[in-house]
């Protein structure tokens, strides 16, 4: 039941089912009958927040064991915010609509660093004070945790929390509710929580540790107190194809972004393309077995009534046995007119049956991400892919009826000139020319050939962590270059203002001294900033002068090999000396092979406890 | 065999959130987590093929609503069709009947409506409302697919009880709808709150039934 107070506000807002919940698979308990209760909190809107996999899989982790509860949260649009506030509502978890102060656990998964001012506002909107220091050494206050990928480095933002979760959450997450309950029976105090949770595995709490800067503003030296471990190592799961899934999903009633089912098939990446910090950050590679993934989708679809499963991961053409996994699914996708979505195909083994399995019941346009225009360049960002390749996939998708292409662009990379500007209308003027010379290429339509552009962000634990950024303006000379070599009516160049990109680089790879900038932007109204129409740059260069930094400092500073990063503390399994060896190469243009030809040691491999894969010698 | 069949279903308390081009969305995926042998339509997008003959608007509850789907085998009982649909749907959606289809979708004339109004003075509003019910000319602005025209809903509006319940005013009132003209019940409400300059007064919408012609349920 929706209290009155709530309900009475929902018709006066847009697409009030965001907040109404009861969809199909949400989980009700009673709450008398828990002994923890955990608000999962997504700092984005409701239909961005529920297409994220890591809260499904969260969400039944968690309410799988009968004596927990976890409940979701998401920011409130501004006008259903507006609402609340007027009403003295604080923000509520959608299936038991409690205040998120009154949870034992308040986790907020942290994806981009443009939702670090929104877990400010849900913060305060749950009446929660914004520091954890403020957050008193008792009981008074839910535990602040955070995970997902920005906390490789949550420096940023670590005055807000109480702990960070490092890696994958499965085995841990249950670990710390666990240690949390004992404490509780205990009757210790938080701080001593803290204190616990800091020597379990993959926990790191930030109030333990404190960093000292030289005087050119870089990291002097990042010092543990009471001897919490000097460095905290993230989790991972050893038996990725035993890891528990969800059998069902919460179904919204409202569109959003990703509205089917997925199964994740595997874990990592063997590629090591060098600007992609998910290819660095989930290493080691792991795959689940074929009859795995089948009755897992299989499940799910029946669970969840979705037409659409998607096979999800970084790079799901390098399962080892995708073909077995397709075969064994098509019987029963086919009979219930279930179709495959395979979202992140390669260009080097994409084959004529590949796109035969996944167009069997809907046809869709395709999608590839060259990311550089050049070869040079393509190598020195180790995306291992040729032009050929691309030709000959996309030769195999217009004879299959496919009309639209779409190619996913960077540019600031490292290394990068103008000349690798133009390449990237040459690449996509190729694949125009491609399909007209194609005696059998569809008929009636002609072929759109989309080029995204995306900004270059150096992020920690690349091999580009090291590297300036672009400034502002050099990206505009390129984006403007770009427009002016593209000449064909067949293509379409979309690219953003660089300034967002800048901003997330300062994020990024920056130190502790951010929290104040994050707070003064937060307070000077910042939220929702991965919306464009939220988003105000000024706000962020006032808040750093105000705070004398200096934003180029974070974003277009070369560091040295031997510089102390802020995120030194934390390990991910791949070594700096590694990533250094890999940032020479680039600069060479020398590539890596992937993880299945060759090792070349970047030190994930212990986090399993022995080799990724079994190499022949 | 395939045979078309017609689900009655009722749409109440916070499924009165779900949109109309939701319901479909999540009555489709309702009917895949079952074993009900649907017909999909053909096409580059099968998908379950469902006729909704007068959607209901966000936040109305409805006590008779309707839809109908084709069954790919005509011996699928309807008495299972209800009972394996109540067994996915979400909170405040519930089957009622299943049936065979009697009338024909343009068939509907008319709907009756339950209108929940509050005030701290109830008496004044309900004269108001009985005023208000004997107007001949209520001028609105009215949407179509031929864009805003602006109509007298008077006549389309037959006000039928007034009365007071638990401090709050009810309003039953019946009102043209159908494919052909349709009368949305916000309409009537808010030329009444214009008229009295009231704002907030509306506590809940309720459709009852639809009706033929000749005022007899549609079925």
């Amino acid at each position: 039941m929706i209290p009155e107070k709530i309900d009475k506000l929902l018709l006066k807002t847009q697409k009030p089912a965001r907040y109404s919940g009861g969809e199909m698979g949400s989980v009700i308990k009673n709450k008398e009958d828990v002994d923890l209760r955990f608000a999962f909190c997504f700092p984005d809107l409701y239909h961005v927040g529920m297409s994220h996999l890591g809260l499904k899989i969260l969400y039944s982790v968690l309410n799988n064991r009968p004596n927990y509860w976890c409940e979701r949260v998401f920011a409130p649009d501004s006008d259903f915010e507006e609402l609340m506030k007027s009403e003295n509502i604080p923000l509520y978890a959608l299936e038991s609509f409690d205040p998120i102060s009154e949870f034992d656990f308040v986790g907020f998964t942290i994806q981009y660093e443009m939702c670090y001012t929104t877990i400010l506002k849900m913060l305060e909107l749950g009446n929660i004070p914004l520091r954890s220091a403020d957050r008193g050494d008792d009981w008074d206050y839910p535990i602040v945790v955070g995970g997902g990928p920005c906390v490789c480095n949550p420096e940023p933002i670590a005055d807000f929390f109480d702990i960070f979760s490092l890696g994958e959450g499965e085995e841990a997450l249950p670990e710390l509710c666990e240690l949390y309950l004992q404490c509780r029976k205990e009757g210790v105090n938080k701080q001593e929580f803290l204190k616990r949770a800091s020597k379990l595995d993959g926990f790191y709490v930030p109030s333990l540790y404190t960093v000292d800067y030289n005087e050119d503003g870089t990291v002097k030296s990042i010092n543990s107190i009471d001897d919490a471990p000097a460095t905290i190592t993230k989790r991972i799961i050893k038996d990725f194809d035993k890891v528990e899934y969800p059998k069902g999903f919460v179904v919204p009633f409202t569109d959003i972004v990703h509205d089917r089912a997925m199964v994740e098939v595997l874990r990592g990446c063997i590629r090591g393309c060098r600007f992609c910090q998910a290819g660095y950050i989930y290493r080691p590679f792991r795959e689940k077995k074929a009859d795995t993934v089948n009755s897992q989708a299989k499940d799910l679809c029946r669970n969840t009534g979705y037409d659409e499963v998607s096979l999800l991961s970084l790079s799901t053409s390098d399962h080892s046995e995708l073909y077995d996994v397709m075969k064994k699914m098509s019987p029963w996708t086919e009979e219930k007119k279930i179709s495959i979505a395979l979202p992140s195909l390669r260009v080097d083994n994409f084959s004529d049956e590949m796109l035969e399995m996944v167009q069997k019941v809907r046809k869709t346009g395709l999608t590839f991400a060259p990311e550089a225009g050049s070869q040079r360049l393509r190598d020195a960002i180790n995306k291992n892919v040729t032009e050929d390749e691309l030709m000959r996939t996309c030769e195999i998708a217009f004879r299959g009826g496919v009309t639209t292409v779409k190619l996913y662009f960077m540019m600031g990379l490292p290394t990068e000139t103008l000349e690798d500007i133009e390449a990237i209308n040459n690449l996509a003027k190729k694949v125009v020319d491609l399909f007209y010379s194609m005696p059998d290429r569809p008929k009636g339509k002609g072929v759109e050939v989309s080029v995204s552009c995306s900004c270059f962000v150096p992020k920690p634990f690349t091999p580009f962590e090291f590297e300036p950024q672009d400034t502002y303006e050099q990206f505009r000379e390129k984006q403007i270059h770009l427009r002016s070599t593209v000449k064909s009516k067949k293509v379409k160049v979309h690219y953003h203002d660089a300034i967002t990109s800048i901003v997330e680089a300062i994020l990024a790879r920056g130190d502790r001294r951010l929290c104040n900038v994050v707070e003064e932007v937060y307070k000077n109204g910042g939220n929702l900033e991965s919306w464009e129409e939220h988003f105000d740059a000024k706000r962020w260069t006032d808040a750093c002068e105000k705070f004398n930094l200096d934003y180029n400092f974070y974003t277009s500073r070369r560091r040295t090999y031997d510089e102390i990063l802020p995120w030194e503390h934390i390990n991910y399994g791949v070594s700096k000396r590694f990533l250094v060896d890999e940032n020479k190469k680039a600069w060479q243009s020398v590539t890596s092979e992937n993880c299945r030809q060759k090792c070349f040691g970047c030190g994930a491999n212990k986090l399993l406890g022995g080799a990724c894969f079994e190499y022949k010698h | 065999m395939s045979i078309n069949i017609r689900i009655f279903f009722e749409k109440k308390g916070r499924a009165k959130y779900i949109s109309h081009l939701d319901i479909t969305r999540c009555f489709s995926r309702a009917i895949r987590r079952t074993d009900i042998p649907v017909w999909h339509t053909e096409g580059f997008n099968p998908r379950i093929y469902m006729t909704f003959p007068l959607p209901l608007p966000l936040g109305f509850e409805g006590e008779r609503e309707t839809f109908d789907i084709r069954l790919t085998d005509d011996t699928y009982p309807p008495e299972k069709v209800k009972t394996e649909l109540n067994k996915v749907f979400p909170e405040g959606i519930k089957a009622i009947s299943v049936q065979t289809i009697v009338d024909d979708l343009t068939t509907i004339e008319k709907a009756i409506y339950t209108i929940t109004l509050k005030s701290n003075d109830i008496k004044k509003l309900e004269e108001e409302v009985k005023s208000f019910s004997q107007k001949t000319d209520i001028t609105v602005e009215k949407k179509s697919k031929k864009g805003i025209k602006t109509v007298n809903i008077a006549p389309d509006i037959e006000v039928q009880e007034i009365y007071a319940e638990n401090n709050l005013l009810k309003v039953k009132a019946l009102m043209s709808a159908g494919i052909n003209y349709n009368i949305n019940p916000n309409l009537w409400l808010n030329a009444f709150m214009a008229e009295y300059g009231y704002d907030d007064i509306v506590l809940n919408v309720t459709r009852n039934f639809v009706l033929r012609a000749d005022g007899t349920e549609w079925e």
